[in-house]
This record gives C-alpha cells, sequence and structure tokens, in this order.
C-alpha cells in the first residue's frame, strides 16, 4: 500500500515538473521567435506532446485502471517520451534539459509501479489480456 | 460509421506520426534543438492517437472522452496554425485528419459514468 502511494506521489511529480516546464517552455515562444514560422510549429508541438502525454496518463490511472490495453499504450507513451527527453538533452546538454528528463522518467517509473501495484502489470509483456 | 471513421482516422495519423519521425534522419544531419521539436511533432500525433484508441475502447467513460475530446480540440487548432505557418500540402493532409479525428471521436455523454 505505502509502495503504491510512493509510485503515485512518483507519478504526480513527473507530470507536475513536465507541465510546469512546458509552461516555461511554451511563454518562451515569443522571446525565441519573432515571427510565425515552421520551426515554431514544431516547437510549440513539443508542448503539446506534453500535454496529451499527460492526458493520456490520467485517462488511463483515472478513467481505464482495470484494462491492460490502455496501460500498454501508456507504457509505450512514456517509453516514448524518456527516448525524447534523452534526444533533448543529447542535442542541448543543458542543465535545464536534466529536469525535462528527470519528469519523463519519474512518469514512466510512477506510472509502470502503479500499473505493477494492481497486480495486473507483474509480467506486462508476457501474460494475456485477461481483463480487456 | 463514425466509429470506423474514427479508427481510420487514428490509424492515419499514426502512420502520418512514424513516416514523420523515420524522415528525421533524412531532414537534420547533425543533433541539434530543431531535431528534438521535429521529432516531437511525430510524437504528438502518436500521443493523439494512442488517447483516442483508449477513448474508442472506453467510450461510455466520461473522463476519458473529456481528454480525448480537449486533446482532439488542441490537435485540431495545432493542425489549422500549421497550415497558417506552411501552407504546403502535407499541412492541409495533416489538418484534414486532425479535423477528421475531431469530428468523429466519441463524445462525452451525459449518462455516461464518471470515475
Amino acid at each position: 500500500m505505502a509502495r503504491s502511494r510512493t509510485f503515485k506521489a512518483l507519478q504526480v511529480a513527473g507530470m507536475c515538473i513536465l507541465f510546469a516546464l512546458m509552461l516555461f517552455h511554451a511563454a518562451l515562444a515569443p522571446v525565441m521567435f519573432k515571427e510565425l514560422s515552421g520551426r515554431l510549429v514544431w516547437y510549440v508541438s513539443t508542448d503539446l506532446s506534453v500535454v496529451f502525454l499527460i492526458f493520456l496518463n490520467l485517462a488511463v490511472a483515472y478513467g481505464a485502471a482495470e484494462s491492460r490495453t490502455p496501460w500498454r499504450l501508456c507504457h509505450t507513451a512514456n517509453g516514448l517520451g524518456v527516448a525524447l527527453g534523452i534526444l533533448n538533452l543529447a542535442a542541448v546538454p543543458e542543465p535545464i534539459n536534466i529536469p525535462v528528463l528527470i519528469g519523463f522518467l519519474a512518469l514512466a517509473i510512477g506510472t509502470f509501479g502503479r500499473d505493477r501495484g494492481t497486480g495486473n502489470a507483474s509480467l506486462l509483456w508476457v501474460r494475456g489480456d485477461p481483463k480487456k | 460509421m463514425k466509429s470506423r471513421a474514427h479508427r481510420v482516422f487514428t490509424w492515419l495519423i499514426v502512420a502520418l506520426s512514424v513516416v514523420h519521425i523515420a524522415a528525421t534522419p533524412a531532414i537534420f544531419s547533425e543533433l541539434k534543438s530543431s531535431l528534438a521539436w521535429f521529432v516531437g511533432v511525430g510524437l504528438m500525433g502518436l500521443f493523439l492517437a494512442f488517447l483516442n484508441f483508449i477513448a474508442a475502447r472506453h467510450s461510455g467513460d466520461r473522463a476519458i472522452t473529456r481528454f480525448c475530446l480537449a486533446a482532439n480540440v488542441l490537435g485540431a487548432l495545432f493542425a489549422g496554425g500549421n497550415i497558417i505557418t506552411d501552407p504546403a500540402p502535407q499541412s492541409y493532409v495533416a489538418a484534414l485528419l486532425f479535423i477528421g479525428l475531431a469530428l468523429s471521436a466519441p463524445r462525452p455523454s451525459r449518462n455516461a459514468s464518471v470515475t
């Protein structure tokens, strides 16, 4: 029970870190781009991808917690989020990108741990899909 | 009919996002910030598609359909903004898919359960 709460706290912390950094990132857009351009669209889409990732985690945790497929999609998305965090840090190795990666990692680990806590994800990719 | 259209639009967005991400090495020769942003566009499409897959499976759940609706509206606005900044044929295709997805997605109903 206590472990489950820890993972839930980690998941929420990951979401809060990512949301705060997303707002900071979005607020910098007018400073970085003086006019509308394709690069501005890419820049904004990174923020939207974080918003959608948070929506996805919230929807699975509070809406579809007893079904396996949504959790699997959620873990895949969180894994891709971690990959984006690593890519971002590799492309721009600056201190500000470390909390971004920490946020993605906290969200991914917290969500996985929370899923494990339900007893469903003991052998996540091996076991069948008993609760479709 | 609407649910089939929704499924088709969702899969087409998955395909578009995968092609977008796969095109990254052809467009960028070195690691830089705009590469991460470019990959972010593809991931945004994938995450939106994942959310729509879940909403299609749990169309009776009001919480999920609300998250899905909010994400689809943001996605459609993004696609519209993309046309303004880059009025290329692929931008129109993307806008068509995102708007089609938003229109065909399951809506939160009054009778649905709230979890």
